[in-house]
């Protein structure tokens, strides 16, 4: 997909190079707002003057995996009608951080602190503009050089740069965003299909990388269990089991406000069309017995396929772990836990 | 000099303030004794009647009966030096706005996003009032618009009659929604079930029988677990609370006393309670 490209007078320094090795085409602004606001989404190069790396958000009172969020980008050409992303920037454009420099000396402060596990996908796709190979190599050359950190790359496309093949990089975590196919096909717009994202897992697990799964949202609809099954089944038919680093959970839930923005950018959809009530962090979430109910089937068929995988719930509160997995779980525990796994 | 206020319907008159309506702009800044400085836009014309170029030469000039702006930002620089941004309510702010749609200043003005609510002033006044009142939100009248001039005008009295907070009448209205869309009833239809036709429902009733069709297996569960409550039969000064909407497990209990001796007789009653209701509290464990 082709976007127009406005660069920011500060940022030209950072990506002339880039942009010309390209040969993209882009216009250079002094403000922002001489972008034009014509509903079509666009890329902003810019240069951060606050911080790339940021431990999760997570949401108050649910247990949160305690990894760091890295974003050198902001936003995802993809359109996930569930998308959180979609009320939490008041724009559609998305912006890409150029002062990479800047984001490497953050990495570099962060050694030696305890922190195991990092991720790119939280405020954008991993992969899913060219706009990755700005920062790629030298990301890539930091994860070399640090091998006690793990970085996880997040994606709904089944592109994988070319550089992952060239070299190994033991401490690479692949992970796609699964749903089930109906769900893909209707409420994951412009994203590869289910297939194609568990073809590109298995060719980057063919060439020695651990991949991991997040089913996050699982969307209830009559038929969800069988369909959902399904997705796990192709997984496990596909990646080798012990590769599979863990596979987390969560069920829908949004800021209140989502449910009107969705339905006016994508007035077909049926996921709000449910019983929701609002949780304790002020999110719309199913009730928690339905919640329960969910997860328990989910690790059903997970666990009959593999006993031993590593499964998370992904913002779920003490009790619903309990009710799942019979376990007492909290942030510092499931932190722990999964930075043993990496 | 050409006057026209003779032809003009005044709505509202306030001292030393601006009017905004739908069809014109007012502004004043003395006592209102007719005929009145009147700056006036027809929504297509402006009138040129006078012009001046600061609020001084304006005060000086005060035979100037009648007035009209022929440059946009002009009128805006005067209308903020007599009453600032802050003063403004949220409809005349979107009237100024859509005032200046046109113009570079448009996009000063628009610094929280209003431009999103200006199709907000097709609405009925009643709901322009609300909004003007801070007793409805500006998304909430954003979504109105999905229903008819009639409908509108109906919801607005309907939460008004039942007093309902900003909180409630989303709710409220998101049940509707969810009834016309999903279930294909129509607008009508909704308001007489759950009015019941005779209008006697309290606003808890109204309430309850909208959180039940909109949260069917959480009602369900509220009410066995309201009935458990209540057969506790717990003494006055103990309350049981539950995590809205059963968000977790945990539970509290509140008890009111005013003195040792009375916080001790709690304790021994809500012991015997324990005692004596095991059944119902392991029930209620189970229930949530």
């Amino acid at each position: 997909m082709h976007y127009e490209i406005y660069v920011l007078k500060d940022a030209v320094p950072y990506s002339k190079n880039f942009l010309e090795i390209n040969n993209f085409k882009y216009k250079i602004i002094d403000n922002e707002k001489e972008i034009p606001d014509d509903g079509v989404r666009k890329i902003i190069y810019k240069v951060n003057k606050g911080k790339f790396l940021n431990p999760c958000p997570g949401t108050p009172k649910y247990v949160c995996c305690g990894y760091y969020v890295l974003a050198p980008v902001e936003n995802c050409p993809f359109s996930c009608t569930y998308c959180i992303l979609n009320a939490y920037f008041k724009t559609r454009n998305i912006t890409v951080y150029v002062n990479i420099d800047d984001m490497l000396d953050e990495l570099d402060s962060i050694k030696g602190k305890n922190i195991k596990r990092i991720g790119t996908g939280e405020f954008s796709d991993s992969f899913a503009i060219p706009e990755t190979r700005l920062y790629l190599e030298p990301l890539l050359d930091f994860f070399s050089k640090n091998q006690d950190i793990t970085l996880e790359l997040k994606t709904k496309s089944n592109y994988i740069p070319e550089p992952f093949f060239t070299n190994k990089y033991k401490n690479i975590v692949f992970s796609w965003s699964l749903n089930s196919f109906t769900v893909s096909s209707m409420e994951e717009l412009n994203t590869a299909s289910i297939d194609e994202r568990i073809i590109a897992a298995k060719k980057i697990n063919q060439s020695g990388y651990r991949v991991s799964f997040h089913f996050d949202p699982i969307i209830y609809y009559d038929g969800w269990e069988e369909e959902y099954s399904k997705t796990i089944e192709k997984i496990f038919k596909n990646i080798q089991h012990n590769d599979i680093v863990w596979i987390s959970l969560g069920t829908l839930r949004f800021l209140p406000e989502l449910k009107q923005i969705a339905t006016e950018l994508y007035p077909d959809t049926k996921i709000f069309n449910n019983e929701f009530i609002r949780a304790l962090d002020g999110k719309k979430r199913y009730f928690r017995k339905r919640r329960v109910h969910i997860y328990k089937k989910m690790v059903d068929v997970i666990k009959s396929f593999s006993p031993s995988v590593l499964i998370y719930l992904c913002m779920e509160n003490e009790d619903v772990w309990y009710d799942v997995f019979s376990l007492e779980m909290n942030t510092k525990k499931l932190k722990e836990l999964m930075d043993e796994r990496v | 000099m050409k006057t026209f206020w003779n032809d003009i319907q005044l709505k509202e008159i306030a001292l030393n303030s601006i009017v905004f309506s739908k069809d014109y702009l007012l502004i004043f800044n003395s006592e209102p004794t007719p005929p009145y400085p009147i700056f006036f836009f027809d929504g297509y014309n402006n009138y040129p009647v006078f012009y001046f170029f600061n609020k001084n030469e304006f005060e000086q000039c005060q035979f100037i009966k009648a007035i009209v702006f022929e440059n946009k930002n002009a009128l805006l620089e005067f209308v903020l030096s007599i009453k600032g941004v802050a003063n403004l309510r949220f409809v005349d702010k979107l009237l100024i706005l859509n005032f200046l749609k046109d113009s570079k200043d448009a996009k000063f003005f628009d610094e929280d996003n209003l431009s999103k609510y200006l199709p907000i002033l097709n609405l009925p006044d009643i709901v322009l009032t609300q909004l003007n009142e801070n007793k409805m939100s500006p998304d909430l009248a954003l979504k109105l618009l999905y229903l008819n001039q009639d409908e509108i005008i109906q919801f607005a009295n309907f939460t008004i009659a039942y007093k309902l907070s900003i909180s409630l009448q989303k709710e409220v209205f998101d049940y509707l929604i969810t009834e016309i869309k999903v279930n294909k009833k129509s607008f009508k239809e909704i308001l007489s079930e759950i009015t019941n036709d005779s209008g006697l429902l309290t606003k808890v009733d109204i309430l309850y029988k909208i959180r039940k069709s909109l949260m069917p297996e959480y009602t369900k569960t509220l009410e066995i677990y309201n009935t458990l409550k209540n057969s506790l039969s717990l003494p006055k000064k103990i309350h049981l609370v539950e995590t809205p909407y059963f968000e977790t497990k945990t539970m509290k209990i509140e008890i009111f006393f005013k003195s040792l001796d009375e916080l001790k007789k709690c304790l021994q009653d809500l012991n015997i309670n324990l005692e004596k209701k095991k059944d119902v509290w392991e029930q209620i464990f189970n229930v949530i």
